[in-house]
């Protein structure tokens, strides 16, 4: 099945839930999520970028992946919509992402938070839900 | 959290006792009525405050304000102070947005001698020079060099070095417009690289600059040491030290979750994460988010110099120090100071300092009458100028509220109204609305916030401030 995300009610913050068929396609379907917030884009993307982190487990490595693409996408003015090669285990992910220039920057998000983490196995699939100061 | 949950401890003052949970080291303290408990007792805002309450070296009792909602970590409208030098420092106790807060310019210009064409061109010339942050570029590109003089020197740097605003500015901002103990070397190269371009700019979200007009003067001594007057046209910027900042916070919650096991602490919610101001790890924190924190009075210096350019433009016989900055107020910090002869870290998360008379780190001007706070509402309704108290100090760490607070989450706004029908509201009223999305600006809509006008009153009862002038807007720029 296609991996799904829906924001969730939260009175100042953004709350988002993931559900995807593996760990990997969560970090995958967290990339682009993050990506679309970032605004309008336009023109091919750029060259494969590598990323490497490293964390004591996976839902804290889901955070240090969306503050590193949301860092990365402010910096480069990128939206990083396209990712491969995704290596992950309970303390380490390694992964390629490239992403397209962003005409006008639109993203409200300040960055993922510890606030309320998860990710886990529920039922057939995976869930997470991470919390974005916005 | 229940009601009988709480006691009543005085006028707009509920308590938490800190036998309430075995974790707690310190009274939770919430100054609100029973209209605005009630919204807190919905959700996690009263346990998030009293997850604060568990932080190490924590003193006296942790502070909810009258704004208080949910958050992540510290609630927004939460203040904790932790003992100097051991009690912890605490990056979520001060937020992503480091130095988010706000500046009110006041102009000689008065509201009934401009007419609705000249009030629009005056709007749509601040949104013109005011970026909002969705181009590419602020108003000022730094080298590398100059990028660190702005993190260590703050606003100061800007006026003297630059040129860009009046020494006037920085004596009229709060610590002068920088915070002592900032190194850019503990700032990361991926911070500086967000926020190098974004100077001047003001951001998405709540972030605004409003311009206004005096509508009710309640203290006429406040008010005239101030300089304000019934009608006359202020302008109120809202903005903080935009990606540098979120990129600071980001980096320290991270690296001092890494550390909480070593130094023995457990918390509640990770978000807290913290470390003892007297390690490495909280040293370089403290000395960043300075960085960061003049950052981002340096960008409000220098959006109110972009203000103050279009008003001498557009009105000639303006000279810009008629253009003053009444005061400028950090909500998102922690500061070292000191209460009954003991230093102590205060954390305001979505609060503002709210010092009483005769504290000599405020403009000698404003000695006799506190220092001056800003309370802005919602789009459509009013702003606040108050004057901190002595009460303050005693009874909150010197603090006050930081906003109207919202009461309802972006998604459900945009759900009850449509931008482009928010706008017509908002221009039947009198009030020219500049905002790149209809989305972005029915996320903000008045509704979406509470009653200003009750956390005002609530502030004023519970001693924290008092109300000296009401703002009403006639223009709104958003990002």
């Amino acid at each position: 099945m296609r991996p799904v995300s829906r924001s969730e009610e939260h009175v100042g913050e953004w709350k988002l839930t993931i559900l995807a068929d593996t760990p990997e396609e969560v970090f995958s379907e967290a990339a682009r999520v993050v990506s679309r917030e970032c605004g309008p884009t336009r023109g091919e993307p750029g060259p494969w970028e590598h990323i490497a982190l490293t964390a004591r487990d996976r839902e804290t490595l889901l955070v240090d992946w969306l503050n590193e693409l949301l860092g990365r996408s402010e910096v480069a003015w990128r939206a990083y919509d396209e990712v491969r090669e995704i290596k992950l285990s309970d303390g380490s992910l390694e992964a390629e992402v490239r992403g397209r220039p962003v005409t006008s920057w639109r993203s409200p998000l300040k960055a993922a938070t510890y606030h309320g983490l998860q990710f886990a196995r529920e039922g057939q699939r995976w869930k997470a839900v991470v919390l974005f100061d916005v | 959290m229940r009601r009988q949950d709480l006691n009543r401890v005085g006028p707009n003052v509920y308590e938490v006792p800190s036998s309430f949970r075995a974790d707690m080291r310190v009274p939770a303290r919430i100054y609100a009525d029973e209209d605005l408990l009630e919204a807190m007792l919905a959700g996690e805002t009263i346990t998030q405050l009293i997850n604060v309450s568990t932080l190490p070296g924590v003193a006296g009792a942790v502070c909810g304000m009258p704004d208080m909602h949910e958050g992540y970590g510290f609630p927004v409208g939460g203040v904790a102070a932790t003992a100097m030098p051991d009690g912890v420092v605490s990056p979520g106790g001060v937020g992503f947005d480091i130095n988010c807060g706000v500046r009110l310019l006041a102009t000689p210009l008065r509201r009934k001698d401009l007419n609705d064409s000249q009030a629009e061109r005056l709007v749509h010339e601040i949104s013109r020079s005011v970026p909002s942050g969705t181009g590419k570029e602020g108003p000022l590109r730094l080298e590398d060099r100059e990028l660190d003089r702005v993190l260590a020197e703050g606003s100061r740097y800007l006026v003297r070095a630059k040129g860009l605003g009046l020494e006037a500015d920085v004596a009229y901002t709060e610590s002068q417009g920088c915070l002592p103990g900032a190194d850019p070397s503990k700032v990361s190269q991926r911070a500086k690289d967000r926020g190098r371009d974004q100077l001047g700019t003001m951001g998405s979200g709540n972030h605004f600059v409003e311009v206004q007009q005096v509508d009710k003067i309640f203290d006429a001594e406040a008010a005239a040491a101030m300089g304000l007057a019934e009608g006359q046209v202020t302008v109120l910027i809202h903005s903080g030290s935009r990606g540098l900042g979120h990129q600071v916070c980001t980096d320290y919650v991270r690296l001092m979750d890494t550390r909480l096991a070593a130094y023995g602490i457990t918390l509640p919610d990770r978000q807290l994460s913290c470390a003892p101001a007297s390690s490495p790890e909280g040293k370089d924190y403290l000395a960043a988010m300075a960085c960061a924190a003049n950052f981002a009075w340096s960008n409000r210096q220098l959006i109110g110099q972009s203000v103050r350019q279009v008003v001498t433009r557009l009105f000639p016989n303006v000279r810009p120090e008629e253009v003053r900055v009444v005061y400028d107020v950090a909500h998102n910090i922690a500061k070292v100071e000191e209460y009954d002869g003991k230093r102590v870290c205060v954390h305001r998360k979505g609060a503002t300092r709210a010092f009483g008379p005769h504290h000599t780190e405020m403009p000698p001007d404003y000695r006799a009458i506190g220092q001056p706070v800003f309370i802005p509402g919602s789009m459509g309704t009013a702003s606040y100028v108050l004057a901190g108290m002595d009460t303050s100090d005693e009874r909150a760490w010197g603090s006050t509220c930081h906003g109207a607070g919202r009461s309802l989450s972006r998604t459900a706004a945009k759900k009850k109204i449509g931008g482009a029908e928010l706008r017509r509201e908002l221009e039947a009223k009198g009030i020219v609305v500049r905002c790149p999305t209809n989305a972005g600006l029915a996320e903000e809509a008045p509704f979406a916030y509470k009653d200003v006008e009750r956390v005002a009153e609530v502030v004023e009862r519970a001693g924290l401030a008092r109300r000296v002038a009401r703002l009403r807007p006639f223009g709104v720029i958003k990002g």
